[in-house]
């Protein structure tokens, strides 16, 4: 397979550029051990990984145009074109900076409650619907790898961050908004971050190597308590 | 201070003056045609730096590491009103195991009696008896559960009346499902008295006057150092198996390739005793042969709590339920010594694959949550793990190898506590899990607190040890020598040597063999290693060469600690030439010490409680 990626050293060189390889193709290769491979028989490139498993969100990088975890796709036997994942800083190479999105993530998903939780609060979990279905969502959801393929893929996010946190945060709001021991607006939050600004495209969901997560429940759930609250912005009407 | 990373203990002051090149000895550096040491004798170019500078950053307490141990460490800091700055090597909640944001299935102490009570009753001199019963006597968490419920987490497996519905229950424990680390660590980010600093290595630890008084960490997005002046240090690193084999993408383990011992190895290389490196926490999880494997993604089952997965190379069971009941009944709560069953089958060449597997036969078993998850996973790649039973192998997700620690979980270097060091488990444990985690890495604050209560400031400030470790580093990222090899052509002998003796089941020979051949790339292939770029922005190279000193050693200290104990731990692992536990004389800790010919060790024996 001819590998192309996009190569980028900040405190050298003039902007990115594309360096080439062949990698031989094995059954069942992952675009990791191609990426790997790369680094070391054709020529050094800096990525970032750690898990190897789907959990940990670090070899995020875009193939051919397309958010992919690195370490759970498989790599078809063609040419391919690695690049750093879309809409952060680069770093190096194909190591991009997510601090920023990570913090503000991270705020958002701490729970806001009036009191501190006690022992009795461990057997309760008062839920508006029902108990079993919302507790399966909410161990679904938490297994977001906060990897930011989501953000990276989403069209409207990338064309208005400004006007759209993107899926990675909008689910966090969802996290809490299900969470009977947040006490928090988190409906008010949602319209606010630019729920209604997603034209629900499934991008979100068709880059997420989790496939527990449903993200188009999730909106569709959120939209309509909002409906239910009469929260719904101007623009949407 | 001279060791075997830099012999001659160069000051920055030599390295300025430019003596370097004349006092730096060729075996211990390689031939350096113009390094950034020699270039301290040129006429310095126009507009052209040529020192290193460094920032320092000032606390009262550090934490290295920010996994459950770091966690609740820094929870307990908070807790006590003390600052704290925390340093992660990996991007702050992704970092280390516990950023895998994974569902350990952890059990969970709900009983401080009970274990208490376990350690009033120990007859285990691998583990410091008195540290376990102080740090679980003065635990504001030891009800884990609500510990985590606290820490942001939902404990999302419920019964219909919203109470908990719990995967496995003991009279000390509940096994809870869906239980994460993030959102603890997202409550600390929050915490005005906590101050991160990721993507930073630690690379050497600052020692004034003897003590540790902080650590030297190379901020991995710019290649500048900060060091971090502490007075107090507390470890909470994870464990080392990232020297085992070699996938194509990782070692033969689940854990994480940040895990490269870098903290401990460096208290190793300062005199600090290093314990347990021997004992590895097993299983056989997640395991398929090639670039997907080892990692939890692909993880089917087999581990001790699922004890009907375990098929032989004919694809038959190799526990029966009824004849075995009782060797299945000991997997529910002693994985270590359930191991030990599955290593004698590994031995059996009638028994085992080809390579010294086994294989997962999943017909009729009802696999765990994530497990059904990763079905999916498996179908992207064509696999269908129900039908064809894939290959398994061991692997260690867990080891020992940290400081030595005393009752106040303290190392042998004053001022450095390990919230993992060796001796907060026994050597039958393997490492350690979350669940004392938890509870150690909150004692490791109220020690390193108390401590600090009482220190005197050192005479004076001195940077030379942070100096020295400077010019070690940057001689790594500079050395240029004929025929060099890439630092992951170093790797990969160091973690090829370890490929096939540090298994469940290890044999002499083979340990003998791979202690022979680290000697050998210690020798002849580290001063090889050079880096294809030498410039600072997110040099992973550099962070790969800097690895490959500390894998090294605890590789060294692994394999010499596994030949040094003559029995077989409970599954830990299995001796062939000695295939019984020992008795008391092997009721006891190997401490391993840096020496110029390698670890030189001693056994160490823990008092019971109760005994002076």
């Amino acid at each position: 397979m001819k590998i192309s990626i996009w190569k980028y050293n900040p405190s050298v060189d003039a902007a990115p550029y594309l360096v080439s390889g062949e990698v031989p193709f094995k059954d069942k290769m992952t675009v990791l051990e191609a990426l790997i491979y790369f680094n070391e028989n054709v020529e050094y490139v800096a990525h970032d990984y750690n898990c190897h498993g789907r959990q940990c969100g670090r070899c995020s990088l875009m193939m051919d145009g397309v958010p992919v975890l690195a370490c759970a796709t498989p790599i078809t036997d063609a040419d391919h074109e690695f690049a750093p994942l879309k809409g952060f800083p680069v770093l190096r190479d194909l190591i991009v900076d997510k601090r920023d999105y990570d913090e503000d993530l991270s705020r958002l998903y701490n729970r806001i409650r009036v009191d501190e939780l006690d022992e009795e609060d461990l057997q309760k979990f008062e839920v508006e619907g029902d108990v079993k279905e919302t507790a399966e969502t909410l161990w679904n959801n938490t297994n977001c790898m906060r990897c930011g393929m989501c953000n990276a893929a989403c069209p409207v996010f990338q064309a208005m961050p400004d006007k759209y946190v993107g899926p990675a945060f909008m689910l966090a709001t969802y996290y809490r908004h299900l969470d009977p021991y947040d006490q928090s607006d988190r409906v008010l939050e949602a319209v606010s971050n630019g729920l209604y600004r997603c034209i629900q495209c499934g991008m979100c969901d068709t880059v997420c190597q989790r496939y527990e997560i449903d993200h188009a429940s999730a909106w569709k759930a959120l939209r309509k308590a909002a409906e239910e609250r009469g929260l719904v912005p101007k623009y949407a009407k | 201070m001279p060791n075997n990373i830099n012999p001659a203990g160069i000051t920055r002051r030599a390295f300025l003056k430019g003596a370097a090149a004349s006092v730096l000895s060729a075996a211990a550096l390689g031939a350096f045609g113009g390094s950034a040491l020699a270039a301290a004798d040129e006429p310095q170019a126009e507009g052209k730096l040529n020192f290193v500078d460094y920032e320092v950053i000032d606390t009262d307490l550090l934490v290295v590491g920010c996994g459950w141990g770091g966690i609740s460490a820094v929870f307990q800091a908070i807790a006590l009103g003390q600052k704290v700055a925390v340093v992660d090597k990996g991007p702050y909640r992704h970092g280390g195991a516990a950023g895998y944001n994974w569902d350990l299935y952890i059990p969970f102490l709900k009983s401080r009696e009970i274990m208490m009570y376990a350690a009033s009753i120990s007859t285990d001199r691998s583990l410091n008896n008195t540290a376990w019963n102080n740090c679980l006597a003065t635990d504001p968490y030891i009800n884990q559960e609500l510990t985590q419920l606290r820490r942001g987490e939902v404990l999302p497996r419920r019964n219909e009346d919203g109470t908990q519905a719990y995967y496995a229950e003991t009279p000390a424990t509940v096994y809870v499902e869906g239980c994460f680390a993030r959102t603890g660590q997202d409550i600390l980010a929050s915490n005005p008295l906590v101050s991160i600093f990721d993507r930073t290595m630690i690379t050497d630890l600052l020692i004034v006057d003897g003590k540790c008084c902080g650590a030297v960490g190379l901020y991995l997005p710019t290649g500048q150092v900060k060091v971090f002046r502490a007075k107090a240090t507390i470890t909470a690193t994870g464990a080392t198996t990232a020297f085992i084999g070699w996938t194509g993408v990782c070692a033969h383990s689940i854990n994480g390739m940040d895990n490269t011992g870098d903290a401990d190895m460096a208290a190793y290389r300062h005199g600090a005793g290093i314990g347990h490196s021997e004992s590895s926490g097993m299983d056989f999880i997640s395991t398929y042969p090639t670039g997907m494997g080892y990692g939890w993604s692909m993880a089917v089952n087999p581990d001790s709590l699922e004890p009907d997965t375990y098929a032989d190379r004919n694809g038959n069971h190799i526990f029966d339920r009824e004849k075995d009941a009782d060797i299945i009944a000991i997997g529910a709560s002693d994985r270590a010594q359930f191991n030990s069953f599955v290593a004698k089958v590994l031995t059996d060449p009638e028994k085992a694959t080809d390579d010294g597997g086994l294989l997962a036969n999943l017909q009729g078993v009802r696999l765990r949550h994530f497990a059904q998850l990763n079905l999916k996973q498996f179908e992207k790649f064509g696999i269908d793990p129900i039908n064809e039973m894939i290959p398994i192998h061991d692997e260690q997700y867990e080891r020992g190898g940290q400081p030595c620690i005393d009752d106040n979980l303290m190392s042998e270097i004053p001022g450095l506590f390990c919230a993992r060091g060796a001796g907060t488990t026994s050597v039958a444990m393997g490492g350690t899990i979350a669940t004392f985690n938890i509870p150690f890495g909150a004692y490791a604050t109220r020690c390193a607190v108390e401590y600090i209560k009482n220190l005197d400031a050192p005479a004076a400030m001195d940077f030379s040890s942070a100096e020295a470790e400077i010019n070690r580093l940057e001689e790594i990222r500079t050395r240029k020598v004929e025929g060099g090899k890439r630092p992951f052509e170093v790797r990969h002998m160091i973690q090829n040597a370890c490929d096939h003796c540090c298994g469940l089941v290890r044999k002499k020979e083979d340990m003998e063999e791979a202690l022979a051949e680290l000697k050998r790339i210690r020798k002849e292939e580290m001063p090889l290693m050079v880096l294809a770029d030498e410039t600072k922005s997110f040099n992973t190279e550099w962070k790969e060469a800097i690895e490959n000193y500390n894998l090294l050693d605890a590789a060294e200290l692994m394999v010499q600690a596994s030949l040094l104990r003559e029995e077989s731990i409970h599954g830990t692992f299995f001796r062939p030439d000695f295939p019984e536990p020992g008795g008391e004389e092997w009721n006891c800790m190997l401490v391993g010490r840096w020496s110029e010919d390698g670890p030189v060790f001693e056994k160490k024996q823990y008092p019971l409680l109760g005994e002076e």
